[in-house]
């Protein structure tokens, strides 16, 4: 029988072996998702998320169980990641990761679709290029809140939780970064007509014209 | 922090923000490189934790100086100062400053008093046999010994294995990766360093002594940690 994340938690108290490690290997994916997301590059990501899991699993025992287990990893692995961007606040306000191409190569941050063309491919990671740069200006408060009810999909309610403030905290986050992001992403432009796909419109047909066709010179 | 204007955002620009930021979601798993390595943290984690267990509670609000040091060299001398903070409550400070080790987990537990490898010191294989002991019998500084050597203990060792080709290697013993070089978990008393062998990275694990005698095992980096030893030896010397 599976168990669950409380079983698997309660059981690393009690000082089970392998339960932490079970544990984490079931969130690692979105805890990943997220470290990524709020700290920017995949070596902070990763450096944050190290913090958070020793974190986890040293204060294992504080859990109290009036929320999800995922919830609580959540806001121990955001608070590492706040901690972190707090530490190094300078290089975190660089809003261009110099090394986002090399790690799109290696796949870190390439989310390319399996159907897509080159093309399509090209702007999806052109677009989410931008988003991400965008992101990374924001505070890092403001920027944990969108990540966690933006992107990934949290409720207000559950991220208020993780963030460990109101509700009305993370609403205010969350309007704001987004008042913030649009003029970097165009979308305050009323102009702004975003193809569904690349390339020239489709051909409509033949031009009228009243004269005749021209030959050629004689 | 460049100054940003917060525009009133209409809700259908509110949307397209909203839908920008959903699309860019990172919607793949984590990398095998970050994933290996945290699972050797958990790993160093739970031996830890098997060999404090008998302290008491299972997990510790407050546990001694870090087994799991990050990335970057600039956070050592904070860990140094966490350490020593550590050595002076348990130990004492004189009793440190003579040992010369470095890195922030092995300050305290290379004291002289702690250290199975001490077999250099009067007494040394009684120390080894008091680490084979029963938890329950174990004293704290016993329990709070930690995996890795210090530098100038891991080139004491590893000058007395007789292997053409094998240094010292990596600025600290504690950045070892360990999914990668030799065994996840070491045995009781086993004490682990870092090298290099005919220019590969790798890791020596030393036994405790057995009969007068201290064997080590050498890992080669990058071969998995399920592959056993290139070469074990008994080491040499005084």
């Amino acid at each position: 029988m599976t168990r669950t994340d409380h079983d698997l938690l309660a059981a690393h108290v009690e000082g089970e072996a392998d339960a932490f490690g079970e544990l984490f290997a079931r969130h690692r994916d979105r805890l990943w998702a997220v470290a990524l997301r709020t700290m920017g590059n995949p070596e902070e990501a990763a450096d944050a998320l190290q913090d958070g899991l020793i974190s986890a699993f040293r204060r294992a025992g504080s859990f109290r169980g009036d929320a999800a287990v995922t919830t609580w990893l959540h806001r121990v692995v955001v608070n590492a990641c706040l901690d972190r961007i707090r530490a190094n606040k300078v290089r975190a306000a660089e809003s261009l990761p110099d090394d986002l191409e090399e790690y799109a190569g290696r796949g870190a941050l390439s989310t390319t679709e399996p159907d897509q063309g080159p093309d399509e491919a090209a702007l999806a990671s052109e677009t989410r290029a931008m988003v991400i740069n965008a992101l990374n200006t924001l505070p890092a408060e403001q920027r944990a809140a969108l990540v966690l009810v933006d992107m990934e999909g949290y409720g207000v309610a559950e991220a208020a939780e993780i963030l460990d403030c109101a509700v009305g905290t993370i609403k205010s986050r969350c309007a704001r970064g987004r008042a913030r992001l649009a003029p970097l992403l165009g979308v305050l432009r009323t102009d702004t007509v975003r193809p569904t796909t690349p390339g020239n419109p489709p051909e409509t047909g033949a031009v009228s014209s009243s004269h005749p066709p021209r030959g050629p010179p004689d | 922090m460049i100054a940003i204007p917060e525009p009133e955002l209409s809700p259908a620009q509110n949307e397209e923000v909203r839908r920008l930021l959903a699309d860019a979601r990172h919607e793949e798993p984590m990398p095998a490189d970050v994933a290996s390595r945290l699972d050797g943290v958990i790993a160093d984690l739970g031996a830890d934790l098997s060999t404090n267990r008998a302290a008491g509670p299972a997990v510790d609000p407050e546990p001694p100086a870090s087994v799991t040091p990050l990335r970057r060299r600039s956070k050592l001398p904070q860990a140094l100062l966490a350490a020593a903070a550590v050595v002076a409550v348990g130990f004492g400070i004189t009793q440190v400053l003579p040992s010369g080790e470095d890195g922030a987990g092995d300050a305290g537990s290379e004291s002289p008093n702690s250290s199975s490898l001490s077999d250099d010191d009067p007494g040394a294989a009684d120390q080894d046999s008091g680490a084979a002991a029963p938890d329950s019998q174990r004293s704290d500084s016993q329990r709070t010994q930690p995996r890795h050597l210090g530098r100038e203990r891991s080139r004491t060792l590893l000058s007395r294995v007789p292997l053409s080709g094998l240094s010292p290697g990596f600025e600290s013993d504690s950045e070892l990766p360990a999914s990668s070089c030799g065994p996840r978990r070491l045995a009781e008393g086993q004490r682990r360093a870092a090298a290099t062998y005919q220019g590969q990275s790798a890791v020596v694990i030393f036994h405790p002594v057995n009969n007068g005698e201290r064997t080590a095992d050498v890992y080669v980096c990058g071969r998995g940690s399920d592959s056993g030893p290139l070469t074990s030896v008994t080491l040499t010397g005084p």
